[in-house]
């Protein structure tokens, strides 16, 4: 038997399973498919728990609140810092600069950044909040109005792109891109810069995330609104240090 | 047969006899079973065949680095050399079949992490991190023909990183004859090097019905300078839980604690005053294995089980190598304490707890140089220098509460400044102690680790 014909041989057993393997195929793309397309992000509306939009005007200052995006199991840190905070260049995990847009909506001041640790992963889950940010300087790192990260103290600048401040992190937070619609005061998450981290939060935390967010939902893709709260509403522990 | 029944009865003769006729008849019992084994033709003796093979690995051509040691340090410094430059051939060798870490170990002994967070294999991290992982124990190094000798064979190497960690001082102890020492080990182990020592320390706990349970602390820059504290807390909590009449008697060599010690001694006021003494000054001059007995220059400690820390000193590895300081009484590794250059051998490096110099031997700390040393080698591929280490604040968690789990921290870094009163390079470690214990630097605590076997192990960012 050529291989041509062992070939045909099994395209002919696959055409009389034609639906059993058209659903093995998908499953076997699924399983395989890259676990973050940066071309076509999501666009999410932030709505506070009762559903209603979040105005961007009554996110108080200092806000150290949660949403998830660009899926359904990867937090990200969203902030109202005191003074806008202008666009910058800033250097991914690999050295390459990238703009970071600024602050958006009142003043230019709400900035959102996955709050997925840079250095090893820590993050902000139900049970525990690694990642904060915090007015008050911060016993651990020396520094205020920063995000900390407790695991291991690695220090972000939210008014700056999440630069590194210190700790042993080595590059930025991602920076979550936010939009904010001027007449109805609406914030949107609208795509990622700088390093997303989400393959390798997968693969570490993929035994946890099923079990809070779902077998399979934990990496689906946000759709329409995403709920924001503080993250002391949304962690059982939002830790300081 | 005639044989093994032969051995089998000369045991219980043995015994039978010893209760007659005590010394004698044990005597003879080992006597005679020698002298059957002797009479047997001696073996010539022969190099092992492992030498005259190649071990199998699967190098490509490009420039090896070789690491001996998977520990703290070998790991990262593995994986940081992949990460500076991917086209060199690392190859890790490391003799156990699994990673087991010495760093949480002790929340684990007290059952408030599973043993999942401190194992990890050895195919997963050279496998995300692109290195090869050798299963060899290293038997020598020929470091003017650049080969390492293993038992799976020798490999030669372009630049090789030695971090074979700590061995046991027991002579420092006052147990001067090596069989006494081994017997010590086997019998009361410290349980600061990783794998059996911890399991055995485990089961020992388990097993412990009250009295005394002894822990000593050494002199010297010896591993984990605030565990045999955590480990004290560990186990009068495991105590007070299991309404176990005992007590943690924590001998520590040195008059204070070498740390800022307030939160972990509130810990103990508030928590187990009922369960730890320490005593501090102690010097250690004997121990008295079969009558449970520590001798000390203050008078003798009996005790019902331990974990007896004899003071540390370098791998006996490095003097196998030829590159311990025979001059220093713990025999580190003889390097520039700038280049982590062993002396007048520009390709080798020793990194981790078998380094001279005086910071903390700690795994963070193994972990962060290891980058560093990483950094020294690819700088001096492309004959570029580098400027000395220095460290940001790392995180130390030390476990004070077992049940709900609390902790203090400590923020450690270390590495060289300019000293403008000398115009020379000056070694400096700073600390700064946050000694308000609680349960959110208990999870940092635990996230701290599970962070780091992330990084060595699973993600390599």
């Amino acid at each position: 038997m050529t291989r041509e014909t062992d070939r045909r041989g099994f395209m002919k057993l696959c055409g009389k399973t034609a639906v059993a393997a058209a659903v093995a195929g998908a499953a076997v793309r699924s399983a395989t498919a890259p676990a973050f397309a940066l071309d076509n992000p999501p666009r999410a509306r932030l709505v506070t728990a009762d559903g209603k939009p979040l105005m961007a005007s009554r996110l108080p200052m200092h806000a150290n609140w949660i949403f998830h995006y660009p899926y359904e199991s990867t937090p990200v840190l969203l902030i109202r810092v005191e003074d806008p905070a202008p666009a910058m260049d800033v250097e991914d995990r690999d050295g390459k600069a990238y703009t970071w847009p600024g602050g958006v909506g009142p003043g230019g001041s709400i900035v959102a950044y996955a709050a997925i640790c840079a250095h090893a992963l820590s993050y902000d889950s139900k049970e525990t909040s690694f990642l904060n940010y915090r007015r008050k300087r911060n016993e651990m790192s020396g520094h205020g109005r920063v995000i900390t990260c407790c695991a291991h103290a690695s220090v972000y600048d939210p008014a700056a792109g999440a630069r590194v401040l210190a700790g042993p992190a080595k590059f930025p937070l991602a920076a979550v891109l936010l939009e904010h619609d001027e007449k109805t005061d609406e914030l949107f998450a609208t795509g990622i810069a700088g390093s997303e981290l989400y393959k390798e939060f997968f693969k570490a935390y993929r035994k946890d995330l099923r079990k809070e967010f779902g077998r399979s939902k934990y990496r689906k893709r946000v759709e329409g609104d995403v709920t924001a709260m503080p993250v002391s509403g949304y962690s059982e522990d939002a830790i300081e240090c | 047969m005639a044989r093994k029944k032969k051995t089998g009865l000369n045991r219980r003769e043995a015994i039978k006899a010893a209760s007659a006729a005590a010394l004698g008849a044990a005597a003879g019992a080992g006597a005679g079973s020698g002298g059957a084994l002797g009479a047997e033709k001696p073996l010539k003796v022969r190099p092992p065949s492992a030498f005259s093979r190649q071990a199998e690995v699967p190098g490509f051509g490009g420039t090896r680095v070789a690491v001996i040691g998977g520990g703290w340090s070998g790991l990262e410094t593995a994986r940081q050399l992949k990460k500076n430059r991917r086209d060199l051939d690392v190859v890790l060798i490391e003799k156990r079949a699994s990673f087991f870490s010495c760093p949480l170990s002790n929340l684990w002994l007290v059952d408030r992490i599973p043993l999942d967070d401190l194992t990890h294999s050895y195919i997963d991290a050279a496998h995300n991190n692109d290195y090869t992982w050798l299963h060899a124990a290293v038997v020598d190094v020929d470091r003017h023909k650049r080969v390492i000798y293993t038992d799976q064979g020798w490999l030669t190497y372009d630049f090789l990183v030695v971090a074979p960690g700590i061995d046991y001082d027991y002579t420092r102890y006052g147990v001067a004859d090596p069989g006494d020492a081994a017997r010590l080990r086997a019998t009361y182990p410290a349980a600061f090097m990783a794998g059996s020592e911890l399991l055995t320390l485990k089961r020992k706990l388990e097993e412990f019905d009250g009295g005394v349970f002894v822990l000593t602390a050494p002199p010297g820059n010896y591993r984990c300078l605030p565990a045999p504290y955590e480990r004290a807390c560990m186990i009068a909590g495991y105590m007070k839980d299991n309404d176990i009449k005992g007590r943690v008697l924590l001998l520590d060599s040195r008059e204070h604690p070498p740390f800022h010690p307030d939160g972990i001694n509130e810990a103990i006021r508030d928590l187990y005053r009922r369960y730890v003494v320490r005593i501090g000054g102690v010097n250690i001059t004997g121990v008295d294995i079969g009558k449970r007995r520590i001798e000390t220059e203050m008078g003798e400690i009996v005790f019902t089980d331990a974990a007896i820390y004899p003071p540390v000193r370098g791998s006996r590895v490095l003097e196998r190598f030829g590159i311990a300081d025979m001059k220093d009484p713990g025999r580190f590794a003889d390097i520039d304490p700038i280049s982590y250059r062993v002396r007048g051998d520009e390709r080798v490096f020793v990194g981790g707890d078998a380094r001279p110099m005086p910071f903390i031997k700690a795994g963070m700390a193994a972990n962060y140089e290891a980058g560093h040393i990483a950094r020294v080698i690819t700088s001096q591929m492309e004959g570029k220098d580098l400027s000395p280490l220095s460290s940001p604040g790392l995180m130390c968690y030390v476990a004070v509460n077992a049940k709900p789990l609390q902790s203090v921290a400590f923020k450690i870094s270390f590495g060289w400044v300019y000293d403008r009163g000398t115009g020379e390079k000056r070694f400096m470690q700073k600390a700064q102690a946050f000694p308000k214990r609680s349960r959110s630097l208990g999870k940092a605590n635990i996230q701290w680790g599970r962070g780091m076997f992330q990084e060595m192990f699973y993600n390599s960012l």
